[in-house]
């Protein structure tokens, strides 16, 4: 029993030594994060960053940090957990709630059968595939599937690629930890966070470093998503029959890829809340309007998603096919991430609005940036040395270049994914020509 | 020395993440007051933007990402509700549904389902789903009657009836009646939620005449001009109803429109005669109640939407009305200095943060406008009052 709840590694167990000694307390440094933390929720409720949900989940995520900060270090994560299952109970009532926290809890029964682990896989299979029966069928509770979605349907596939490889059966603690997340009750689109990454990262380095960290990046976070509003403000004027310049259109094109802030604030907002509680995960978006090739934004725009798929699709094939070449296998292995990433945004669509949503404009857009990484990385394969070695000014224009082509294609590609269908695209992008 | 520079490092990073919080909440505070400084309106206006969450909510993009984000803001959790109107748009809205709105077959679409009370349903309606206008059909004799056409903005939606913006106008022309001096007003509210620009043309056309009014003050607010403009057309094209009217025949046929195609299809096609099909509505309109010997007046009504997004959306299509020749009232800077709009929403809680509606005290901060805007424009008083004689002073104001 005291195995299978085991939270966190202590410097009692195996853990390296010194993780306690990152959580000693400090009362300045703690009255100086909670002031933070309380000017943080005014900004919140002043401005309305969300619903009430996430006024909800920002308050018991701010109160819980306070005491969770006082506890001693083994009573940590339990407590978070505890405060992570009564929330989910609270915020989407007893029947989702307790649905929720029931599979959750069957999931894992299934994963700790003493039987070999590919018919444990096969079970927690058979269990998705009647779950999304059921959501096709829109026989599940309303409200169920976006937050079972948003919670289980990716991080299932990373929590049990990790056991599988893992030498010790999965302990409940940390299982519930892993997938009960409180921002994630209110952000159904959620960061796909490694389980690896998550257990490594605790209490990795002093607790208020981390914590700084998590409470700059949700006020960065916040004022993205603030600036959302700012473009949607802008751009709300371009209705299709006003567009009807080309600098209009250019316009409208730039602040329809902007909007995308709000996805990157979203995400910055919900791993900042995670640092508060010691998971010292990586940050979520990174600069990404300044990325200067298209691995560079892939690197920078989906640092979740490509860690994901480098993991669980890219080294999976390459270290299979490395035996025919190098170059085959990244090119087989960067073409089908972006086949399965294609498929998994109609999978997580599925879940969160409720239909697959595949239009040729998803197909279009997929197809376009996987082929552009894919041209992106065989080129710096072949040229990429040379390249790094040009230095000063024709290093710097270089760079400069690489951004501007980077943020006008990805801004040119995203208006077409933008848009409802390649006839409604057509007529935007031809719209201005006829004048007014 | 390194932690020692990196316990300096983060003490520095925590004091100038709560400066930026404080200036956040500066910011926040100050709005309504930059309102009234000179060059202050377009920070007033962005600050009152980023204040408001229905943004997030409203997102209409057909992003991937913005698809979801929006599905996400719709409600789906359980709270204890205190007021029943806050669930509209919500799970009590999708019960009802069968009950609110009633499919017609023809030109209007749909109406709404009969015997509906507002505090339940947002709005009250008669027997046969009428917005019941609340005035006998026979004008009485010395009164000048005053018929209101528009959407849910004017008709009240989600406020006792009383405390819409029609009777408060009634109550207020009659002021200082009771001496028995010049006409008595009516104001006969024939505004009926979500309608568009060409079912409101069809009340006017249809329902209002029997009424016998003298002035038809006409609602122009957002919603009929800008993005749902079209919703109600591309119905009737889909669903193969004659659209009754020749302005749209005629561009039905020009744009080459089928029922046969899809929805986007249609909106495509229709887009580039936005103008012209809301100059149609509006011109038709005018020249029927032209040869009922009425009056005409455009009312531009505002919505509480953030900053001046209303307005924008409104005047965005002033081409069309300032052709027009018919007296305008503009109301449209009534919420200038309103930072956050959201008490004066008529569902402040509703979970879906989509409401845009005016409770009672929005209605009679913009009655107040209303009179403010009649005191500086003589016309436009004389064509309400039919008469030259001298306007009331605005309400809440004296003389």
């Amino acid at each position: 029993m005291a195995v299978l709840l085991a939270g966190p590694k202590t410097s009692s167990g195996d853990a390296p030594a010194g993780v306690e000694s990152y959580a000693k307390t400090d009362v300045l440094k703690f009255c100086l994060l909670s002031l933070q933390v309380v000017l943080l929720f005014a900004v919140l409720r002043l401005y309305q960053i969300q619903d009430t949900t996430f006024d909800r989940v920002a308050l018991i995520v701010f109160g819980s940090f306070a005491i969770h900060y006082w506890l001693p270090f083994r009573f940590k994560e339990q407590f978070l957990v505890l405060v992570s299952l009564g929330s989910a109970l609270y915020l989407l009532g007893l029947q989702n709630g307790g649905l929720l926290i029931g599979l959750g809890l069957l999931i894992f029964g299934v994963l700790r059968l003493p039987i070999a682990y590919r018919w444990r896989a096969a079970l927690v299979a058979c269990m998705f595939a009647i779950l999304i029966y059921g959501n096709a069928r829109r026989a599940l509770p309303a409200g169920f599937p976006a937050v079972f979605g948003g919670i289980f349907m990716f991080r299932i596939l990373i929590y049990m690629y990790d056991i599988k490889y893992s030498k010790q059966p999965p302990k409940l603690i940390p299982f519930l930890a892993y997938f009960y997340i409180l921002p994630n009750y209110c952000f159904t689109l959620f960061p796909v966070i490694d389980f690896a990454t998550m257990r490594r990262t605790y209490y990795q380095r002093d607790y208020h470093a981390i914590a700084q960290q998590g409470i700059h990046w949700i006020i960065r976070g916040t004022t993205q998503l603030l600036f959302y509003r700012i473009i949607f403000y802008y751009n709300d004027q371009f209705i299709p029959d006003r567009v009807h310049s080309i600098w209009a259109l250019m316009a409208n094109m730039v602040l329809t890829f902007l909007m995308v802030v709000r996805i990157s604030g979203q995400f910055q907002v919900a791993i900042g809340m995670i640092l508060l509680f010691g998971y010292d995960l990586p940050e979520a978006f990174r600069r990404f309007l300044l990325a200067s090739s298209f691995t560079d934004f892939w690197r920078r725009a989906y640092i979740y998603w490509k860690d994901f798929m480098v993991k669980v699709v890219y080294y999976p094939l390459y270290f299979r096919l490395r035996k025919k070449g190098a170059l085959l296998a990244q090119s087989i292995g960067t073409a089908a991430v972006f086949v399965v990433t294609w498929a998994l945004h109609a999978y997580q669509s599925f879940w969160l609005a409720g239909t697959w949503g595949i239009r040729w404009t998803d197909s279009i857009y997929w197809a376009l940036f996987g082929t552009l990484i894919l041209i992106t990385m065989l080129f710096e394969n072949w040229q990429g040395a040379r390249l790094k070695t040009i230095k000063g000014w024709r290093g710097a224009c270089l760079h400069a270049g690489g951004v501007i082509m980077t943020f006008s294609t990805i801004t040119f590609i995203w208006y077409l994914w933008s848009a409802p269908s390649l006839g409604r695209w057509i007529f935007l992008m031809t719209y201005w020509k006829g004048g007014r | 020395m390194a932690l020692a520079e990196g316990r300096f490092k983060v003490s520095k990073e925590a004091w100038l993440c709560a400066a930026g919080l404080l200036a956040l909440t500066a910011l926040a505070v100050s709005a309504d007051r930059l309102f009234r400084v000179p060059g202050g309106k377009l920070p007033a206006i962005l600050i009152s933007v980023m204040r408001n969450r229905s943004l997030m909510a409203s997102s209409e993009g057909d992003n991937y990402y913005e698809a979801i984000l929006k599905k996400q803001s719709t409600p789906q959790w359980k709270f204890s509700l205190a007021h029943p109107f806050e669930l509209f748009g919500a799970a009590k809205n999708q019960a009802n549904s069968q009950r609110l709105y009633v499919h017609t077959h023809d030109f209007r679409e749909w109406k709404m389902g009969p015997n509906l009370t507002w505090d339940v349903s947002g709005v009250t309606t008669d027997s046969t789903g009428g917005i019941d206008p609340g005035h006998p059909l026979v004008k009485p004799g010395n009164t000048r009657r005053i018929a209101l056409l528009g959407d849910s903005l004017t008709s009240g939606y989600g406020v006792p009836p009383e405390t819409a913006f029609g009777p408060k106008l009634e109550e207020w022309l009659n002021l200082n009646k009771s001496d028995g001096t010049g006409p008595r007003y009516q104001v006969v509210n024939f505004s009926y939620p979500s309608y568009l620009l060409p079912q409101i043309l069809d009340i006017g056309v249809e329902d209002v005449p029997p009424y016998k009014p003298d002035v038809y003050l006409v609602e122009l607010s957002e919603r009929l001009v800008f993005k749902e403009w079209d919703t109600q057309l591309v119905d009737i094209v889909r669903d193969g109803i004659d659209p009754n009217y020749d302005y749209l025949r005629s561009i039905f046929r020009q744009a080459g429109v089928s029922r046969s195609e899809s929805e986007i299809t249609t909106r495509t096609k229709l887009a580039p005669y936005r103008i012209a099909l809301i100059r149609g509505a509006l011109e038709t309109l005018n020249a029927h109640i032209a040869s009922q010997g009425a009056t005409m007046i455009l009312l531009l009504f505002p919505s509480l939407e953030p900053g001046d997004l209303s307005a924008r959306r409104v005047h965005d299509v002033r081409e069309v009305y300032e052709g027009m020749n018919v007296p305008i009232i503009d109301l449209m800077d009534t919420f200038d200095g309103y930072s956050n709009k959201r008490p004066l929403l008529a569902a402040p809680n509703d979970p879906s943060h989509l409401d845009v509606h005016l409770n009672g005290r929005a209605y009679s901060i913009t009655l107040k406008t209303f009179g403010q805007k009649l005191e500086q424009d003589p016309n436009a008083w004389a064509a309400l009052s039919g008469s030259d004689s001298a306007i009331l002073p605005a309400p809440g104001t004296s003389r």
